[in-house]
């Protein structure tokens, strides 16, 4: 067995996952917060304003991975749920159930700052376009996960329901992440794409960088800190939760 | 015989004793299609063709939804569903067939009503092929959806507005481009690409999908 499946395996242990996971909670919370004060500081003050947007542009800095980082979470939630449906791993459904109402409020708030970036700059908060109506699909179909799962009290049988629905809704991501491609829209496609040069100024570039970084940190710090508190519930009764609590 | 026909004929003697569960739908769409017209002052009129699809559509989607909310409820509470988990057949053909039916059932006299309801809005004639050709695909991947919707509740009592959460942002990209169809072809642009995705969606849904509601009806017996 090789480092990548073994540590697979191990990962699929809710005690050595508890236990594992604790310092990297802590480490990615330090980063999060200081990378995004970093980011945020940087972005706000000390880059030049655009030319053609003056300062709104500023909120790039948060619309932007708020925005990537919640479809990342509905990828990664769909892919859980691949590995729950295919191995019936419990940390797969452990880490749905802790990610999915991140995911909801990081959606939520994608569509508010581009609301309030669209005021200025496209004369109007809401245009019902392919890409913001999909973004509002993704809000609803995390909804509907969170609803779903607290419908069917059955824990293994929400799991799996929960499963099979994300891995349906996953569909979705596709069409919002071409739908401007395919139909005029407002929304300008994205200015960082793999293969293409760049269109955004270096000295805008790196204050995103460091708040994506910081986002994604803080993002994974809470992700795991709820993954280590629904391990200890679900364990309750075994013998290493009575361990780890008595000390 | 077939596990597919099995289960087809076996959904279209059930509905048939259950005329109503087909019949409330069609009266839901004429009901609310009526509403929408009352409330606009005068009525459509034929410049707001591209409204009148829209509404078409969406209270077409209602209906269907309304329609196999209560799929394999019945199977559920009466033990039916475990005889047919525990037949050494494909389940995944037997959804299949399951869904066929359900489509004839209750799609197919939603689809008969639409030329009426397309008549009250004072629909454009020119669209009306166009509605056709986008609603049949389109009222195939709505059945399916509604039947998974009604898997994914099976058990939770009072599942209404759950079911509309879970199945209606599914529904989402065949009603853009179902409509877009429709209204593309309603201004004589081009259309194609929305007519080939919507069928590709449809075949797409009619392949995969009964995978996931077959899982979930396994699923439901296991505890």
């Amino acid at each position: 067995m090789n480092w990548f499946t073994r540590t697979f395996h191990k990962m699929g242990s809710p005690p050595f996952f508890y236990r594992g996971a604790k310092n990297w909670v802590k480490w990615l919370y330090v980063i999060g917060l200081v990378s995004l004060l970093v980011g945020t500081v940087w972005g706000l003050g000390f880059t030049p304003a655009d030319r053609l947007q003056g300062d709104s542009f500023r909120i790039i800095y948060l619309h932007v991975p708020t925005a990537h980082l919640s479809q990342l979470i509905y990828i990664a939630i769909a892919v859980a749920g691949f590995v729950y449906l295919v191995w019936r791993m419990k940390m797969a459904d452990v880490f749905i159930v802790s990610a999915v109402w991140l995911g909801a409020w990081l959606t939520a708030f994608a569509l508010f700052s581009g609301i309030v970036w669209g005021i200025p700059t496209w004369g109007t908060g809401w245009v019902w376009d392919a890409r913001t109506t999909s973004v509002l699909v993704q809000l609803f179909l995390f909804l509907g996960l969170i609803a779903l799962r607290t419908a069917i009290p059955n824990s293994q049988r929400g799991a799996l329901a929960v499963a099979i629905l994300a891995i349906v809704g996953v569909i979705n991501i596709p069409i919002i992440k071409y739908s401007v491609d395919w139909f005029t829209t407002l929304h300008q496609p994205a200015s960082i794409q793999i293969g293409n040069p760049i269109s955004i100024d270096v000295s805008m570039l790196w204050p995103l960088l460091v708040n994506t970084i910081g986002l994604y940190s803080l993002a994974a710090g809470v992700i795991l800190y709820y993954m280590r508190i629904h391990v200890l519930r679900r364990e309750r009764g075994s013998d290493w939760v009575r361990d780890v609590l008595s000390n | 015989m077939s596990a597919f026909l099995i289960a087809f004929n076996r959904t279209i003697r059930i509905g048939w004793r259950h005329p109503l569960d087909s019949l409330n739908p069609m009266a839901f769409f004429i009901i609310v299609t009526s509403l929408i017209s009352i409330t606009v002052e005068g009525g459509f009129s034929a410049t707001e063709s591209a409204l009148a699809i829209a509404i078409l559509w969406v209270v077409l989607l209602l209906s269907t939804m309304m329609a196999s909310g209560s799929a394999y409820a019945q199977d559920y509470e009466d033990g039916s569903l475990e005889q047919l988990i525990a037949q050494n057949q494909s389940l995944y053909i037997s959804v299949q067939g399951s869904v066929a039916a359900r489509w004839f059932l209750s799609s197919v006299p939603l689809l008969a009503l639409v030329p009426l309801g397309a008549w009250m809005l004072n629909l454009d004639m020119s669209v009306w092929g166009m509605l056709f050709l986008t609603l049949i695909p389109g009222s195939i991947v709505f059945a399916l959806f509604g039947v998974l919707g009604a898997t994914l509740t099976l058990g939770v009592g009072r599942n209404g507005v759950l079911l509309a959460l879970l199945v209606l942002p599914l529904y989402v990209p065949v009603l853009l481009l179902g409509v877009g169809a429709c209204q593309r072809s309603l201004g004589q642009e081009p259309f194609e690409f929305a007519l080939i995705g919507i069928y590709a969606i449809a075949v797409a849904s009619i392949t995969f999908l009964p995978f996931a509601i077959a899982a979930l009806l396994r699923v439901s017996q296991e505890y």
